[in-house]
C-alpha cells in the first residue's frame, strides 16, 4: 500500500511538468482579456488524437490550429470525435510539493510511516487537482457552449482564407 | 495505541480536507450573447463587473475591461480596451467605441478570483501538521526517533508504556553487552508467555541473544534484580514516610509505584550538579537483610548527548566508529567519559553510632523509556525501627517513580527460556528463531520492524517473576540535519574533558530541555489501569 503511494506520488510528480499547457495561454486572472481560443485536445474514434487551438465550431466540425505542426488548420468532424479535453489557462504547477513536503517528513523520525503517506497522498491530491483546475471535458460541457472557447466563437468569418490564419 | 489513534485521526481528518476543498469543481465564467438587448438586460444587475469582446463579422475582436458601457442613443459601445484583427495582431488600444451593428457576437468574462485558495489551503494545512509533528520530534526526539529495541508485554502499547529496553549504550558492534530489565510482570495463568520487541528508532538493531530469566514466585513473594545482575527473592514491603528534598518535604511523588515521577532540572550552569534527597522509613518490622527498591528511568539528558555526539562527528562519523571498533582507548573514553562525570544515584545510610553516612552503592541504567526496576542489598542493619537514606544524584538526569523497604530472603539463580517461536508480523519467522536462539548469529531488526517471541514456561509452577536478558548493539542512522553540526573540537572536548564541556554545554541542553521535558511530561498517559505494578 505505501509502495504504491509513493509510486503514485513519484508519476504524479514526474508527469506534472510534462502535462503543461501551451505557452499562449493566459494565467487564470487573464482569461478574460485573452484574445485567442482555448487549447483543444480531441480524442477521436479512429487515429490519434488531434490539438491545437480552437478557431471554431459549426453544426458539423470543429476547427482546429494546430500550433507546432506549421500552423496546420483541421476540420475534425464531430461524429468522430469520442471525447474532447479543452485548457482555457495555464494551471498551477504544485508537482514540487510531493518530493519536499515528503523529504520533510524526515524530521518526523518514525512516524514517517504515517506522516509521509499523508504527505504524499495529499500534495499528489493538489498537485492532479492544480493540474486540472482550467480544464474542462466533454462530461462538463456541450458541444454548443464549447463554441463559446472558440477565438471566433460566431463561427468561422466567411471572407477569411483559412489557410492564412495563425 | 493512543500514537495510532492519533495518526489515523489526522489522516482522516487531511484526507477529509483535501475532499472538501478539493472537490473537482468547473469554473463557470464565461456567456455569449447574439444581441446588445440581451446583453444589457443579463449583465446591468449584476454587481460583478465584466470583460468585454465584442466580435465582428470579419473575425475583429474588441476586448474591452471593466469600464465599458453601451450608449443605446448612438448605437455604441464604449469602453477602454484593444482591437485586434483575425490573426490576433492588435490594430488599436486606448479609448474605443464599437457600432454596434457590426458586432455579430458579445462574449462576456468574469474575473476569477482566488483560484487557488482552496489548493493553498489545503497544503497550508498539510504544512501545519508537518511543523508540529516535527516540533513535536524535535522536542521530544525518544517519542519519534526512540533508541534502542523497546519490549512491550502487550503489543499494542506505545512507547509511553515500554517494559523493557535493551543494551541503550550498545552503539557500536564493539559496546555490544547483555542487559536485564525486570518485565515487572502480573500473575502469570498459562504456560505461555509473549513479548513483542519494535524497532521504533530509525536505526539497525543488532539481537545477539534475547531469553526470559524466570523465578517461581508464590503471592506475598517478589524477585528484584541488583545493579551487579544478582537476584533476590524479598518479601514485605516498607513504603516511603518522610522526605528531605530541594523542593520540599512531601512523600507523595516517591511514595508509591504509580508513574508519577519526581525529576528535577538540570543546574543552568553545570551539568554535572549534584543534588541530594533525604528519606526516612519507619515502623519497619524487619531488621534484618533490608534492600532499597527503586524504580527508575533517565531523562532525555543522555539521549541528548548520543544526539549531540554523532552531530559533532559530522560526515566523519563513519571514520570515528571504525577507529572506535579498533581502538579499546577511545571506545573507553567514550564510554566512561560523561557516564563517569554523572555518575550514579549513590545510596548511604545513616549511622547513628558515629552520626555518619555510608555509602551503600548506586543504580545506573541507560534510557529514558522502560522503568527499571532494582534493588540494593544495604550493608548496614538498621538500629532501629527507623531508618534515614540519603541518595545523591545529578541534577536533571533521572526520573525515579518510587523508592521502598523489602527485606531480602535469599539469592537465587534464574531458569533460562528461549524463544520456542518467533512472529515476524504475525507470521511465523524460522529464520528470525534460529537466528536469535544461535549465540553466533544476529537478528537483524530495522526501523519499523517488529517480533513477538513467545516463551513456554515450566509448568511446575503457577507464577513466575521474569525479567528479560538481551545482548547486541545497535546503529545510530545518521541523519541529514545533524551533518552541518559537525564539531571536532567539541567532540574532542566530550570525550577527552567532559568536566569542561558538561559545564559549557548547559546553556546549549537548558534551551533543549525546557520544552523536551514539557513535551514529555504533558504526553504521558495516565488514564491506563496499572494494577499488576504494584510491589
Amino acid at each position: 500500500m505505501a509502495r504504491n503511494i509513493i509510486i503514485l506520488g513519484i508519476l504524479i510528480a514526474l508527469c506534472s511538468p510534462g502535462c503543461k499547457a501551451p505557452a499562449y495561454l493566459p494565467d487564470a486572472e487573464e482569461i478574460g482579456i485573452h484574445e485567442f481560443g482555448s487549447f483543444v485536445i480531441i480524442d477521436l474514434t479512429e487515429g490519434s488524437d488531434i490539438e491545437g487551438e480552437l478557431i471554431a465550431v459549426d453544426d458539423t466540425a470543429l476547427i482546429v490550429l494546430s500550433k507546432e505542426d506549421e500552423n496546420r488548420i483541421q476540420s475534425v468532424p464531430i461524429a468522430r470525435i469520442k471525447g474532447f479535453k479543452l485548457m482555457y489557462a495555464q494551471p498551477k504547477n504544485y508537482g514540487w510539493t510531493i518530493p519536499v513536503s515528503a523529504l520533510a517528513t524526515l524530521s518526523h523520525g518514525f512516524l514517517l510511516v504515517f506522516t509521509a503517506p499523508v504527505n504524499i497522498i495529499v500534495t499528489s491530491g493538489v498537485t492532479a487537482r492544480g493540474a486540472n483546475a482550467f480544464t474542462y471535458n466533454d462530461g462538463d460541457i456541450t458541444m454548443e457552449e464549447i463554441k463559446m472557447f472558440a477565438r471566433f466563437p460566431q463561427g468561422l468569418p466567411p471572407d477569411i482564407e483559412v489557410a492564412n490564419l495563425k | 495505541m493512543k500514537n495510532r489513534i492519533t495518526f489515523r485521526g489526522i489522516t482522516i481528518l487531511l484526507l477529509m480536507g483535501i475532499m472538501l476543498t478539493c472537490t473537482p469543481k468547473p469554473y463557470f465564467f464565461r456567456n455569449n450573447y447574439q444581441d446588445a438587448n440581451r446583453l444589457l438586460h443579463e449583465t446591468q444587475n449584476l454587481n460583478k463587473e465584466y470583460f468585454l469582446k465584442a466580435h465582428l463579422q470579419n473575425g475583429d475582436v474588441y476586448i474591452l475591461r471593466d469600464t465599458w458601457e453601451i450608449d443605446t442613443v448612438q448605437n455604441l459601445i464604449l469602453g477602454t480596451g484593444s482591437r485586434f484583427d483575425y490573426n490576433r495582431n492588435k490594430i488599436s488600444e486606448g479609448l474605443l467605441s464599437v457600432v454596434l451593428d457590426s458586432v455579430v457576437i458579445f462574449e462576456t468574462n468574469k474575473m476569477l478570483e482566488k483560484t487557488e485558495s482552496k489548493r493553498i489551503r489545503a497544503l497550508a494545512i498539510l504544512a501545519g501538521v508537518d511543523v508540529a509533528v516535527g516540533a513535536l520530534c524535535l522536542t521530544n526526539p525518544k517519542a519519534c526517533f526512540g533508541s534502542c529495541p523497546t519490549f512491550y508485554i502487550n503489543g499494542e502499547d506505545n512507547f509511553h508504556f515500554a517494559d523493557a529496553e535493551g543494551f541503550s549504550n550498545a552503539i557500536s558492534p564493539s559496546m555490544e553487552y547483555f542487559d536485564i530489565d525486570a518485565l515487572n510482570n502480573s500473575r502469570i495463568f498459562s504456560n505461555t508467555f509473549s513479548l513483542t520487541m519494535k524497532n521504533e528508532a530509525l536505526e539497525s538493531h543488532m539481537i545477539r541473544n534475547l531469553k526470559l530469566l524466570a523465578f517461581p514466585r508464590s503471592r506475598e513473594q517478589r524477585i528484584y534484580q541488583s545493579p551487579q545482575n544478582e537476584f533476590y527473592r524479598c518479601e514485605n514491603n516498607y513504603l516511603l514516610a518522610e522526605v528531605n528534598s530541594p523542593e520540599g518535604n512531601d512523600p507523595f511523588l516517591l511514595k508509591f509505584q504509580d508513574r508519577k515521577e519526581r525529576f528535577s532540572l538540570a543546574d543552568p550552569d553545570n551539568l554535572s550538579s549534584k543534588e541530594e534527597i533525604i528519606l526516612t522509613f519507619d515502623k519497619i518490622e524487619d531488621r534484618q537483610d533490608l534492600g532499597l527498591l527503586i524504580n527508575f528511568r533517565q531523562t532525555l539528558m543522555t539521549t541528548y548527548f548520543i544526539y549531540s555526539a554523532m552531530g559533532y562527528m559530522g560526515d566523519e562519523v563513519g571514520d570515528i566508529f571504525a577507529t572506535m571498533e579498533t581502538s579499546s582507548a577511545t571506545k573507553e573514553q567514550l564510554e566512561n567519559g560523561i557516564k563517569k562525570e554523572l555518575g550514579d544515584i549513590d545510596i548511604y545510610v545513616f549511622d547513628k553510632s558515629n552520626g555518619s553516612w555510608i555509602h551503600q552503592g548506586g543504580f545506573y541504567e541507560t534510557g529514558p523509556v522502560a522503568f527499571n526496576r532494582q534493588i540494593l542489598p544495604l550493608k548496614t542493619t538498621a538500629e532501629a525501627a527507623s531508618i534515614k537514606i540519603k541518595i545523591i544524584l545529578n541534577k536533571g538526569l533521572w526520573r525515579i517513580d518510587d523508592l521502598a523497604l523489602t527485606n531480602i530472603r535469599e539469592k537465587l539463580q534464574p531458569k533460562e527460556i528461549l524463544p520456542c517461536e518467533v512472529f515476524n508480523r504475525d507470521m511465523p519467522d524460522a529464520i528470525a528463531k534460529e537466528e536469535i536462539n544461535a549465540d553466533d548469529q544476529y537478528l537483524i531488526s530495522m526501523s519499523g520492524s517488529e517480533y513477538k517471541f513467545l516463551f513456554e514456561l515450566p509448568a511446575a509452577h503457577d507464577d513466575y517473576e521474569l525479567f528479560l536478558y538481551t545482548k547486541g548493539y545497535y546503529l545510530e542512522w545518521m541523519r541529514e540535519s545533524w551533518i552541518k553540526d559537525k564539531d571536532l573540537l567539541k567532540l574532542r572536548q566530550m570525550i577527552v574533558n567532559p568536566k569542561k564541556y558538561l559545564r559549557l554545554e548547559a546553556e546549549s541542553y537548558k534551551e533543549y530541555e525546557q520544552t523536551m521535558e514539557e513535551q514529555f511530561w504533558d504526553s504521558k498517559i495516565d488514564t491506563k489501569n496499572f494494577s499488576y505494578y504494584g510491589t
